[in-house]
């Protein structure tokens, strides 16, 4: 299990480097000139233009400019952002904490969804149960979550107006708030994710319940209950692992319109205002801490594999 | 709300959703919070007004935000050498006093005992140290740079009053003394770093700044005019989406927030107060007049009488706009009463003419750089409908608000975009239709219009001034120099607690003397 380990934080050490060149790259092709707003905006002269890029450093070779970002990678310098001169590690690191709550939040309410329906419906195929489910995660699949976002602030913040339609409050500042202001972020982002895991669930679970040694436990006497807990799901949630896994991307995604509904401070707001400004620093700071994130997740999928089947232990 | 308490009522209204969204209506929001204006004995001191500003500051120092930036968080901290009023007019702020005593000499009085929130005096060595600070720094944005430019030196005139010496004639700088180039730092202050720091000799200090989420001002008990500070705290939001700041309102977080035009029967129907007002941000038609056959009157002409600006406003800007054939509206001091929007009403048969007398009896072909947002794209598309039928063929093209500069560099015929307003009228109509007007590529004008600009530029700020500008702007509307379409209404909504509020004319807005009626918004 721990050379699986090592070989997958060796294999993230490439990917994190071709993420940067790639998302290097691509903000050179794109059109647009951040030392035009660098100068003051539409009425900034040529001059002023020239002076801006050449103290941003734009005026250098693109592979100049991708050395003195990567070299900064290792002394943990990710540059300072064009606009608003703060330090790229500050702008993320007061950021992170929203995005990551709103994503780990918005992974525990899907699992707290998906777990019990995907169970519930498998375990009754062709039930009004099992249609219910399946008809509520069809849904979830197919609505935008900015639809879902600002159908639950109608609802419970105009109309019923038990949670707040916007803002975040910082843990530390009080978790009763801060619980509150991220309740609807959490059921919008949620919901999606917990109609596709559902889905997983049922259709994983189905495969295993038809399995022999589940018939065996049966006829053994053993309850539903722990015919289910103790040795269906061990089996039936590795796929579902996977698309957990995949979620989480989702879940990155989907932080970007969240931010914006509900006025989040997070990674995702940080970054449009970055890809409209091109502020490169900002954006490849970003795209590294969301590859980061992706590795890191997709270890912990890993390492949960490795729990439920004792083969990949040994690998 | 306690955590259990939350989680109960979330689940009651889960089972209870699908019937109260079906219900539909107005939110109960705000109800019976408005009310009539109140006195000042009548306001809360340790109020917060919480507002929700669709724009992002990236850095508090008055010389790197961008030039069309509205500086209503910077006013709070930092007080200027000459103030402004709603209506666009100048007053006395930290200068109390100031006269032209030659062309290129500008004398400002500056206001006894003013100190910065720091305990330094504001005098006149303090003038000195910002404007040249605003002449050396490197980064200055616009804002600072191009009227800093045509200074050649300040000189303190003992204690309380400063010499800004000009390298040319140059009236309007008192407009730009009023905005960023007359924000005025405290010389401790200057060395450092202010991006995320302030220390001005405004009514608010600043105590937290977060670049592009949001700022907080505390009350600054030294503040040399006590009655225009009515509040404890004010806290800046930047929320980007327009639904996202009505709900704002609407659920308590902010006390006002910039609404948009569709969205005014919303917020009125929430009970939240609504107050619009006329600006000089007019949608316009910006012309290369060096392009595209524009630079012949009757083209400009033909296709400023091919649009039918009511039907514009009644759709795009739901009854909240003025149809402008100038930049100003007609409440603004420099308007030209004789060229009100009926002059070129809308006549296909009378655009066809005019075509056809400027030698395109079959039509012109004109290429029409759009950014990509949602009401440009909608004014771009119901315009290329509207001309067609006179011959006229739009084709648009729709780029990303990093890539306005295709017009500026020339590459297309006309930019279709809203104008955001300057203090000084004059650099309204400088900016866009004169020689050398940073959004006037090829620098193509007429000699009549350049005429009276050049007058304007040798014409000190007061009545003889307002007078040229009107002329101008006359000319401006006959030539069509550039085709103003209808001009916005700048439009916010409060929970009806707030007192003291009025929009600007041209986009500035303060909230010098905003307080919050006791007892109200808690």
């Amino acid at each position: 299990m721990l050379r699986l380990l090592a070989r997958r934080l060796l294999i993230s050490v490439p990917i994190l480097v071709i993420v940067t060149f790639v998302v290097f790259l691509l903000l050179q092709l794109a059109p647009g000139d951040p030392a035009r707003r660098a100068a003051g905006g539409e009425s900034a002269s040529l001059q002023d233009v020239a002076a801006a890029r050449h103290r941003l450093g734009l005026d250098e070779h693109w592979w100049v400019q991708y050395w003195h970002f990567f070299s900064g990678l290792f002394s943990g310098n990710l540059g300072r952002s064009f606009f608003s001169d703060q330090p790229v590690v500050s702008a993320i690191s007061d950021r992170i904490p929203v995005s990551l709550s709103l994503m780990a939040g918005a992974l525990v309410v899907a699992l707290l969804i998906a777990v019990p329906a995907g169970i519930v419906a498998a375990l009754r195929p062709g039930s009004v149960a099992d249609r219910v489910v399946m008809l509520i995660s069809a849904a979830g699949v197919a609505m935008p979550s900015f639809f879902i976002g600002l159908l639950l602030v109608l609802l419970f913040a105009l109309k019923l107006e038990i949670f707040p339609a916007t803002g975040y409050v910082p843990i530390e500042q009080s978790a009763t708030q801060w619980f509150e202001s991220l309740v609807l972020p959490w059921l919008t982002l949620g919901f999606a994710a917990a109609a596709e895991i559902a889905r997983f669930l049922r259709a994983s679970l189905l495969d295993v319940l038809d399995r022999d040694y589940i018939r065996t436990a049966k006829a053994k006497g053993i309850g539903m209950f722990s015919v289910v807990g103790k040795h269906a799901m061990k089996n039936a949630f590795s796929p579902v692992l996977t698309v957990i896994g995949l979620q989480v991307r989702f879940l990155l995604g989907g932080t970007v319109v969240v931010e914006q509904i509900f006025d989040l401070p997070g990674l995702g707001s940080l970054t449009v205002k970055a890809v409209f400004d091109r502020d490169y620093p900002i954006i490849q700071g970003v795209a590294i801490t969301t590859a980061l994130i992706v590795i890191v997740v997709n270890l912990m999928v890993d390492v949960a594999y490795g729990y439920l089947d004792p083969k990949l232990r040994a690998a | 709300m306690s955590f259990r308490q939350s989680v109960t009522a979330m689940v009651a209204a889960v089972v209870t959703a699908l019937s109260l969204v079906a219900c539909g209506g107005g939110s109960s929001g705000n109800a019976g919070k408005t009310g009539a204006p109140t006195s000042s004995g009548d306001l809360d001191p340790n109020a917060t007004f919480t507002f929700a500003d669709p724009f992002q500051n990236d850095t508090i120092d008055p010389a790197k935000n961008d030039s069309g930036f509205p500086t209503r968080q910077l006013d709070l901290v930092y007080d200027r050498l000459i103030g402004i009023a709603p209506t666009g007019a100048l007053e006395p702020q930290l200068a109390t006093k100031w006269e032209f005593t030659s062309p290129t000499s500008l004398k400002l009085t500056l206001r006894p005992g003013v100190k910065f929130q720091d305990g330094a005096a504001l005098d006149a060595d303090a003038v000195v140290k910002n404007l040249n600070r605003s002449l050396t720094l490197p980064e200055a944005g616009a804002a600072v740079k191009t009227p800093a430019s045509f200074i050649s030196g300040v000189q303190a005139s003992g204690t309380d009053a400063v010499v800004i010496t000009l390298k040319q004639a140059h009236y309007s700088i008192v407009y730009d003394l009023a905005q960023n180039l007359g924000m005025m730092i405290s010389p401790n202050a200057l060395s450092g770093s202010l991006d995320r720091t302030a220390v001005g000799a405004g009514m608010y200090k600043l105590v937290d700044f977060k670049p592009g989420v949001s700022a907080t001002y505390e009350r600054w008990s030294g503040y040399w005019d006590p009655s225009a500070v009515k509040l404890a705290r004010v806290v800046v939001k930047s929320v980007l989406d327009g639904q996202t700041r009505l709900n704002a309102l609407q659920s308590g977080q902010v006390t006002m927030s910039i609404i948009d035009e569709n969205q005014i029967e919303d917020a009125k129907s929430a009970h939240l107060n609504v107050k619009d007002k006329a600006t000089v941000s007019a949608w316009t038609m910006f012309l290369n007049l060096t392009r595209g056959g524009l630079d012949n009157e009757k083209v400009r002409q033909a296709i400023s009488t091919a649009i039918d600006r009511d039907a514009l406003v009644k759709t795009l800007a739901y009854g909240h706009g003025e149809p402008v054939v100038q930049f100003f509206p007609p409440s603004y001091e420099a308007y030209s009463g004789d060229w009100p929007a009926s002059k070129y009403a809308f006549n296909i048969d009378k655009a066809k003419q005019l075509l056809a007398d400027a030698g395109h009896p079959n039509g012109i072909s004109l290429s029409v750089l759009i950014l990509n947002r949602p009401l440009d794209k909608q004014l771009g598309q119901a315009l290329q409908t509207m001309v067609k039928p006179a011959g006229i063929t739009l084709k648009l093209q729709v780029v990303e608000p990093a890539r306005y500069s295709l017009f500026t560099d020339g590459d297309v015929d006309l930019f279709l975009g809203r104008w955001g307003g300057r203090a000084d009228p004059a650099d309204t109509l400088k900016s866009n239709a004169a020689k050398g007007g940073f959004i006037n590529p090829g620098g193509g004008t007429t000699a009549e219009f350049q005429a009276l600009m050049d007058k304007i530029d040798a014409t000190p700020a007061g009545a003889d001034r307002t007078k040229l500008v009107q002329q101008a702007s006359a000319v401006f509307a006959e030539q069509q120099l550039d085709i103003p379409i209808f001009a916005r209404q700048a439009i916010f909504a409060d929970n009806g607690c707030v007192v003291g509020f009025e929009p600007y004319v041209f986009g500035a807005d303060e909230y010098r003397g905003v307080g919050i009626k006791k007892g109200c918004g808690s």
